[in-house]
């Protein structure tokens, strides 16, 4: 009895979480330009979000910086990993210090301090900060994900290689390596998320003219209810949920 | 302290019957060993003696009382978890002192008891280390003292010494009766390991499959096992198919031998199926085989030597056949001698 | 949470490799946070004292003057910016901790990794989107008011949005997903028999949860409230989009400064504060928890601490 309102509870926190989604979803498709009732069916955001060549190149300018960004992130995380599990001992302490540091500074404050810091060097706003803002955002998160994983492991299977009479580098690329090569991706893709959606970085960073997805949406959003936007978000938020599922039932099929 | 019983107790998970029927009779400070492999249903029945489970038929007596409507925390009881269940946040004596805590002991009482029972399971003075600094054998005393340290009616142990390893466990298994009578609380003691049964138990029951097989003395379950279940589980037994040939003489056809004068139950028919169980330190080495009982002779296949006992087996036609002997006899043997094992009437076990 | 582990000292010496490999693993990722956190927050505190605009100018601790002169605006923000942000925090803590709970114990293995992923999904597109999906639904006339409304509990036309109760809700729903994780894999390592062991000491259901369960995921409440209390005090566009001049926060104040009023170092003067002070709520909290349940908090990360900060 008391597990059918434990189990009851959860349904309805996952209902509340998806609650302003699908009101959002619904709306995408009601004709009113204010987002107000009474609902009429419609798919004219939709073909106006088509055409809006503004949020479309603003798309690809995030894709292409996330990837960078994602990539980047993903070999010099890679590199830290490896060095606070097989060398570091005291200093791997000290690293994985500076990495927790850097995750838990609000990204406000810290697209701030870059910001002025940059200003001082006299470089400014520009696509390099941006860029290796962005990058140290995201690199922590890779870098934990791949050191969590290899702290799983354990050195012995390099060191099996190593005695086999591999070199240190053949022994990272031909053992290391595949054993953590689905953390590595997932290192990579939590970047590549991380990097795509973070507004605050974007908003000091970026330089002028080099307008992300999130800034276009914010130049939308702030001036109130948009139905291009109402679309727009139903594709991006649906289009997650639905590739979700589609992964977790992949696994379960193959899982058996 | 208190008596503790199960009267013809069934037990379902679903649409599985756990437990058939059992009962089961704990008088006040014995120690009971309930005994049966994996899946024999001996952590459901303590389960239901511990009111983590309710029964679907019978009752739960403590102390005569029908507890089916108390719950755990309202039973008294004091038991030790398989994997001591310790709390890792607390200390030793955070650990110990907690179930007078939560009785509204007061922090002196608490404090004294505490000390007292730690010196009792033999940890003074380690009250302040943490759980996760003690070895295994010290984090199983602390459980027991847990345990104890509240005066519960009895104590429930489930497979309170798996985790230990193998000298620790007989070291604690003599420690464990010690602590029990000291303490003179009733317990119950629920194990997969044979020899522990064995040696903890003032009486054991086997369950398998949920239901009783056999109830009494150790010694006596072991030496005049009611079944070839009960045989095969408690020890090593050599176990013979028969036939009966004649029940008055005690006559007993095998595969391809004869044992004579054997005590059958009574009521035994000619021409009954029977299995012989001797168990293989009941057999001498004969050098020729006289007398009623059973004679197998046969080369030594492989021996072995175990402290002060030897292992062996030898080929007969019916298979290889087990025997244990002392170290002093191993000296006339070698592998691939033929030897000739005896045994008298006494030592088979007509089932 | 991180060792080194080697095969022993003589393997480990045998197959130590020349310096120079080890120092190009750790060189990039230690060059980056050093130049790109490390300095840039440090020079904040530089910053601060200069006279804007820009980061050239002279030091006169003007800006700490100004903010200091105006306790009322300032200070007043800042301590409602902390309390939206531990209202939030709070809200989520009661709203995630019974999820996470029915999630651990209550809900079959292969439903609840799908309700966990369910939960964690929509929250890693976008903030953007979710606080435009909250400003959709609860819009005057939109499908919340006008739900309400045919329920005849309120006016279509009235709202939430634009005052603070609707930032606080935002903060709320964008980190609750954060919390039911970080909680979810402190009770996860809880045993049920250590719950079956206090019970059978007399424990009741009340004095389990207040002397097992809290203390044994009090590492991960505590990895919890970095995670969220930490991004939603420290928030500025939540407050932006839905707060309204009502339910302004400190954050937003500190984006405008550089957005509009061009003054960096107030900026930086503001920053530093948000920072500091969030910081030394947290060690405030870590403090209380480890006065409370000393041994729960012993070793951080030995049993139970949900992630990285704790």
């Amino acid at each position: 009895m008391s597990g059918v309102l434990w189990r009851g509870w959860v349904w309805l926190v996952l209902a509340l979480v998806y609650l302003p989604i699908l009101a959002l979803i619904a709306m995408s498709f009601n004709a009113s330009r204010y987002g107000t009732f009474p609902f009429e069916f419609t798919l004219r955001w939709y073909e106006a979000l088509a055409e809006n060549r503004r949020l479309w190149e603003a798309t690809l300018r995030s894709l292409w910086l996330s990837l960078a960004v994602a990539a980047a992130a993903g070999a010099i995380g890679t590199m830290a990993a490896v060095w606070m599990s097989r060398f570091g001992r005291g200093g791997a302490r000290a690293m994985q210090g500076l990495l927790v540091t850097a995750i838990t500074v609000p990204w406000l404050i810290l697209a701030i301090a870059i910001l002025l810091a940059a200003l001082w060097v006299g470089v400014g706003r520009g696509l390099v900060t941006l860029f290796l803002g962005s990058l140290v955002v995201a690199m922590p998160y890779a870098a934990l994900v791949v050191a969590t994983r290899l702290q799983g492991l354990g050195p012995d299977a390099g060191l099996a290689a190593r005695s086999l009479g591999a070199g240190p580098v053949r022994a990272f690329l031909l053992v290391t390596l595949p054993l953590i090569a689905r953390a590595v991706m997932s290192g990579v893709m939590l970047a590549f998320v991380i990097t795509f959606n973070n507004f605050p970085l974007h908003f000091f960073l970026a330089p002028f003219g080099f307008n992300t997805l999130p800034m276009e949406i914010y130049s939308y959003v702030i001036s109130g209810y948009v139905p291009d936007i109402n679309a727009l978000s139903a594709i991006i938020l649906g289009g997650a949920v639905m590739l979700g599922l589609a992964v977790m039932g992949w696994r379960r099929l193959r899982g058996g | 302290m208190a008596e503790l019983e199960l009267d013809r107790v069934g037990m379902s998970y679903g649409n599985t019957r756990v437990l058939h029927d059992v009962s089961l009779q704990v008088p006040d400070g014995r120690f009971h060993a309930v005994v049966g492999p994996s899946g024999s249903g001996k952590t459901s029945a303590l389960r239901l003696l511990a009111g983590f489970a309710r029964p679907d038929a019978g009752q739960v007596r403590i102390g005569g009382h029908d507890v089916g409507a108390l719950p755990p925390e309202r039973r008294d009881l004091g038991i030790v978890f398989q994997n001591y269940a310790l709390f890792p946040h607390m200390d030793i004596a955070g650990n110990v002192g907690f179930g007078l805590r939560m009785r509204g002991a007061g922090r002196a009482e608490i404090r004294r008891r505490t000390g007292e029972m730690l010196e009792l399971v033999g940890l003074g003075g380690l009250g302040a280390r943490y759980p996760d600094e003690l070895s295994g054998g010290q984090q199983q005393r602390v459980a027991l003292a847990r345990a104890l340290v509240i005066r519960p009616k009895a104590l429930l142990l489930d497979e309170p010494l798996s985790a230990l390893d193998r000298k620790i466990r007989q070291e604690m298994q003599l420690e464990l009766r010690r602590i029990q009578r000291e303490a003179g609380v009733t317990a119950v003691i629920v194990t997969h390991d044979q020899e522990e049964a064995l040696s903890l138990g003032d009486r054991l029951t086997v369950l398998d499959a949920g239901r009783v097989c056999q109830e009494g003395p150790p010694f006596e379950v072991y030496n005049h096992p009611a079944s070839v279940f009960v045989a095969g589980f408690l020890g090593n037994a050599n176990l013979f198919a028969g036939r009966v040939r004649a029940a008055a003489e005690g006559r007993v056809a095998l595969k391809d031998a004869e044992a004579v004068g054997l005590h059958l139950p009574p009521g035994t028919a000619e021409g009954a199926a029977v299995t012989l169980c001797i168990r293989p330190e009941r057999w001498r080495l004969a050098a020729d085989a006289e007398g009623p009982g059973l004679a197998l002779a046969g080369p030594i296949r492989h021996l072995h030597q175990t402290g002060e006992t030897g292992n062996g087996a030898i080929d007969t036609p019916l298979g290889p056949v087990a025997f244990t002997v002392l170290s002093p006899a191993l000296g006339d043997l070698a592998t691939g001698k033929p030897v000739t094992l005896h045994a008298t009437p006494r030592d088979i076990q007509v089932l | 949470m991180i060792r080194s582990r080697t095969g022993g000292p003589g393997v480990a010496r045998a197959l130590r490799p020349a310096e120079w490999p080890r120092l190009a693993l750790m060189a990039p990722a230690t060059a980056l946070l050093i130049a790109m956190v490390a300095v840039p927050v440090a020079m904040l505190a530089w910053f601060s004292l200069l006279s804007g605009p820009g980061v050239s100018g002279a030091v006169t601790g003007r800006e700490w003057a100004v903010m200091l002169d105006r306790p009322q605006l300032y200070g007043g923000l800042l301590l409602r910016s902390l309390a939206l942000g531990l209202g939030a925090t709070a809200l989520c803590i009661l709203i995630a901790w019974p999820t996470a709970w029915a999630l651990s114990r209550h809900v079959a293995p292969r439903t609840r990794s799908a309700i966990l992923a369910l939960l964690i999904i929509p929250h890693l597109t976008s903030a953007l989107l979710l606080i435009y999906a909250m400003y959709v639904l609860i819009a005057p006339g939109g499908p919340m008011m006008t739900a309400l409304a045919a329920l005849g509990l309120a006016e279509s036309r009235d709202t939430i949005l634009f005052t603070r109760w609707a930032v606080l809700l935002m903060l709320t729903y964008m980190y609750l997903p954060f919390m039911v994780m970080a909680l979810f894999a402190a009770i996860e390592r809880i045993e049920p028999t250590v719950l079956d062991a206090a019970r059978s000491l007399g424990a009741s259901g009340w004095a389990r949860f207040r002397h097992i369960v809290l203390p044994m995921t009090l590492p991960g409440l505590m990895t919890g409230l970095v995670i969220v209390f930490t991004p939603a005090a420290g928030s500025f566009l939540e407050a932006r989009i839905l707060g309204g001049a009502n339910g302004m926060m400190f954050g937003t104040l500190i984006a405008e400064q550089i957005s509009r009023a061009n003054n960096q170092p107030r900026a930086a003067a503001m920053a530093i504060t948000l920072l500091a002070v969030i910081l030394l709520l947290l060690g405030v909290f870590r403090l209380l928890a480890m006065r409370a349940f000393p041994g729960a908090m012993r070793r951080p990360g030995a049993h139970g601490s949900g992630g990285w900060g704790g």
